[in-house]
């Protein structure tokens, strides 16, 4: 009975034991067959190419580019990633594009911290660029640009350069520049007896209220909205950044905040009043509570909104965004009538973080599906210049097959040469602070706890604080 | 040592080995280098050789931080406002349950939903139940005549209100259990003798139940303070910390500045300050213990 119980407790601490060791050691094999199992299939295609060219390619190192995207269901970044794996002359490269990760920006971050390796990940907007270039995450990628001969504003042209640098230093490699745009029920305003807008000519801010205030009907929870309004903050500080110049005009000519601008306020006042006195957007509190989303124009209940250019291809989409009314597309609402048209919008793409173990070859492939999105564009606007702007057209407009939108409309509202685009973001120092500082105060705002002159005072003065921590 | 003792011993360490290479490894070591970061610059990203020593810097800047301040105001009211809440309605209900009432059984069941419910399935409903202009809550307020019902989640002077009532909520039910059970510990005698001397059932509640059970008392009071300073996803989900700083507590504040903003360093110093805080409250706590728990019995 004791020599049982000896053996029994000898084979339990050798299991013991052994399970701490395993348990410790990562297993990277399983992870890589996890990843490349739940590649699309450039992965497969490309393991075939590699066997066939395997002599050729002798001398270039076979070599794997860990990829993780924010959104692995961008159709035209999938095409890309395809067409990548027919590439020859990136025979030697296997790209292992990784499964998309709820909570991104904080998951990214920990893994890149931890050292495991990522060759090319996503950069959404300016203001994450700045945040993660400032902390160190990204590589500065001009060097590798000069070692490809690569003239960045020939490909992104001079704006799309400036906006891929933090201070002077190369990070995003763009693939894709939004423009805001006007969506419309064609439907809604066709119960309310409204003509639809002009899909040429912008209409003015006030014009856009009071249709919104027009198309407005109903109370509780089936009430019809003459527009969408979500929490995010360029919603009420658009016509203040597109009378201002775009979100450098955050800050003033002493580089502090410059939220005091007349313009800011009226914005401000202009939103508040849309909510709260014409009740024709969703209430700030409507809004945050009710969790809505720019896919919530998608239900038919909201008579406008304004919209980026990446949710074009949502039109077309049947299956995942079924819609049984037409949708209108107009331009971006000028501040005021006779002002030059404007719009705004940001550029993304993808950056190359610091633990990537090949980030000239992650440049140059990042830099390859860059051009290969502007080729197989499904309504993104690509951010490659040398792109077939008729083709894009054609992309768009198969979103829109039942809806009466055309060629015109859409070189119009986006392609019009004399269209400018303003940047989108707050863009200058401690960015990501200074638009949660704001967020805060004017949600107090919105939700009826704070006047204006409070909002403003207080943006004021917790910005500048922000803004001099540097 | 008899040499069949120390076998006996060595054994026993390689039992508990895992545990505790673990515990080093995931407890202490964390403990450790982050008081080490909390006098450093360190971004999450940058090489740990390369962090700069900037003495009590970090300290200071909490001096000075808005957000710290309102984390450390809204994390104490939070407590001050839940625990005597959730304890006093904890010790009713678990009496109540003591009881042979219909539909016991099934009821300490439903009592125990919310505490296994997801916290994050869960506060979402209850931000929908206590939505300001079309919840039921506040219909229903409405329907009595009242006219200014409150923002909730939505009103600066309510937010933290409605965070802690669902907080209470959720953590209602394991309070029962166990306040259930140290009244199931309670001899009958006790109750017998007071029956015989006249007793009122007040009496019976106030010399005899509180006094035998005031050691689980302390103990879900200890456990309870410390869960109410952990408080997060129920901030992360249903306010994200504002409107403004309202909701703004001492753990969503750490995380902000670890994860979002990178800033290791200060979010390091925030998080030992706060490990002093509870510490010194739960210090507190054991001390006063000696003047009220009663282990005699």
């Amino acid at each position: 009975m004791k020599g049982i119980k000896k053996l029994i407790a000898s084979i339990l601490m050798v299991t013991l034991l052994s399970t701490l060791f395993v348990g410790c050691g990562a297993d990277e094999n399983s992870e890589v067959s996890k990843d490349a199992t739940t590649q699309g299939s450039a992965a497969s295609k490309d393991t075939e190419q590699d066997a066939s060219n395997q002599q050729q390619t002798d001398e270039k190192e076979n070599i794997t580019l860990e990829v993780y995207l924010s959104h692995t269901d961008v159709a035209e970044v999938n095409a890309a990633i395809e067409a990548f794996g027919k590439e020859e002359r990136f025979s030697h490269i296997t790209l292992n594009v990784a499964d998309e990760m709820a909570d991104y920006d904080t998951k990214i971050s920990v893994m890149i911290a931890s050292g495991t390796p990522i060759d090319i990940m996503s950069l959404e907007n300016p203001i994450k660029m700045h945040n993660w270039a400032s902390a160190g995450t990204l590589l500065p990628i001009d060097a590798y640009l000069e070692e490809l001969s690569i003239n960045y504003s020939d490909y992104f042209g001079e704006a799309g350069a400036r906006a891929s640098q933090v201070q002077e230093e190369t990070y995003l490699i763009p693939y894709a520049q939004t423009k805001w745009l006007l969506a419309y029920n064609k439907d809604l305003f066709d119960a309310a007896g409204i003509a639809y807008p002009s899909a040429t000519q912008p209409m003015t801010m006030d014009e856009y209220r009071a249709l919104a205030k027009a198309l407005t009907r109903g109370e509780g929870e089936d009430k019809i909205y003459g527009a969408l309004q979500l929490t995010w903050p360029q919603f009420w500080y658009a016509p203040a950044i597109l009378e201002l110049g775009g979100g450098e005009a955050f800050y003033n000519d002493k580089g502090l905040s410059n939220i005091e601008n007349p313009a800011f306020a009226q914005a401000l006042q202009f939103n508040y009043d849309m909510q709260h006195v014409d009740g024709s957007i969703p209430t700030y509190a409507q809004a945050k509570i009710s969790q809505l989303k720019a896919i919530s124009f998608m239900n038919g209940k909201y008579g406008m909104s304004l919209l980026a250019s990446w949710a074009l291809p949502w039109f077309g989409n049947e299956e995942k965004y079924p819609r049984d009314w037409k949708v209108g597309l107009a331009p971006m609402p000028t501040v005021s009538e006779g002002d030059a048209r404007q719009t705004f919008g940001v550029l993304g793409g993808f950056g190359i973080p610091r633990s990537s173990e090949h980030p000239k070859e992650a440049t140059e492939v990042a830099l390859y599906l860059s051009e290969k999105v502007a080729e197989f564009t499904k309504g993104e606007i690509p951010a490659y210049q040398n792109y077939d702007p008729d083709e894009l057209v054609g992309a768009i407009l198969a979103n829109f097959a039942e809806d009466d939108v055309t060629q015109e409309h859409i070189k119009a509202i986006l392609l019009d040469p004399k269209i400018t685009s303003v940047s989108e973001k707050i863009t200058g120092i401690n960015a990501s602070q200074y638009e949660t500082v704001m967020n805060e105060e004017v949600e107090k705002y919105f939700v009826e706890e704070q006047d204006l002159e409070t909002t403003i005072a207080n943006i004021k003065k917790r910005a500048d604080e922000i803004i001099l921590m540097d | 040592m008899t040499k069949r003792r120390k076998k006996k011993n060595l054994t026993a360490y390689i039992f508990i080995l895992p545990s505790f290479i673990a515990f080093m490894a995931f407890m202490v070591f964390p403990m450790v280098f982050s008081f080490y970061l909390s006098f450093t610059d360190w971004n999450l990203f940058g090489k740990i050789a390369d962090m700069e020593f900037i003495n009590f810097d970090n300290y200071a800047k909490t001096l000075t931080d808005d957000y710290f301040k309102a984390a450390i105001t809204n994390n104490l009211m939070f407590t001050i406002i839940a625990i005597p809440i959730l304890i006093i309605l904890a010790i009713l209900i678990a009496i109540l349950l003591n009881k042979k009432i219909f539909l016991r059984g099934t009821i300490r069941a439903m009592i125990y939903m919310p505490y296994v419910a997801t916290i994050t399935a869960s506060a979402v409903i209850f931000t929908v139940l206590f939505h300001p202009e079309y919840g039921p809550i506040n219909t229903f307020l409405r329907s009595l005549g009242i006219v200014n019902v409150p923002g909730w989640t939505m009103s600066s002077k309510w937010a933290l209100i409605t965070v802690i009532l669902f907080w209470i909520w959720k953590q209602l039910g394991y309070s029962v259990v166990i306040f259930l059970s140290a009244l199931q510990g309670i001899s009958r005698s006790y109750y017998e003798a007071a029956d015989i001397d006249g007793a009122t059932a007040f009496k019976k509640f106030r010399y005899i139940t509180l006094p035998l059970i005031s050691p689980t008392t302390f103990f879900v009071l200890i456990t309870s303070v410390i869960a109410s300073f952990k408080v997060f996803a129920e901030v992360q989900v249903m306010t994200g910390g504002g409107p403004g700083t309202s909701t703004m507590t001492m753990v969503y504040h750490i995380y902000r500045t670890g994860f979002e903003y990178f800033d290791m360093g200060y979010a390091s110093a925030v998080a030992w300050i706060f490990f002093v805080l509870v510490l010194v409250v739960t210090v507190i706590q054991w001390i006063g213990q000696k003047k009220w728990v009663n282990y005699d019995a």
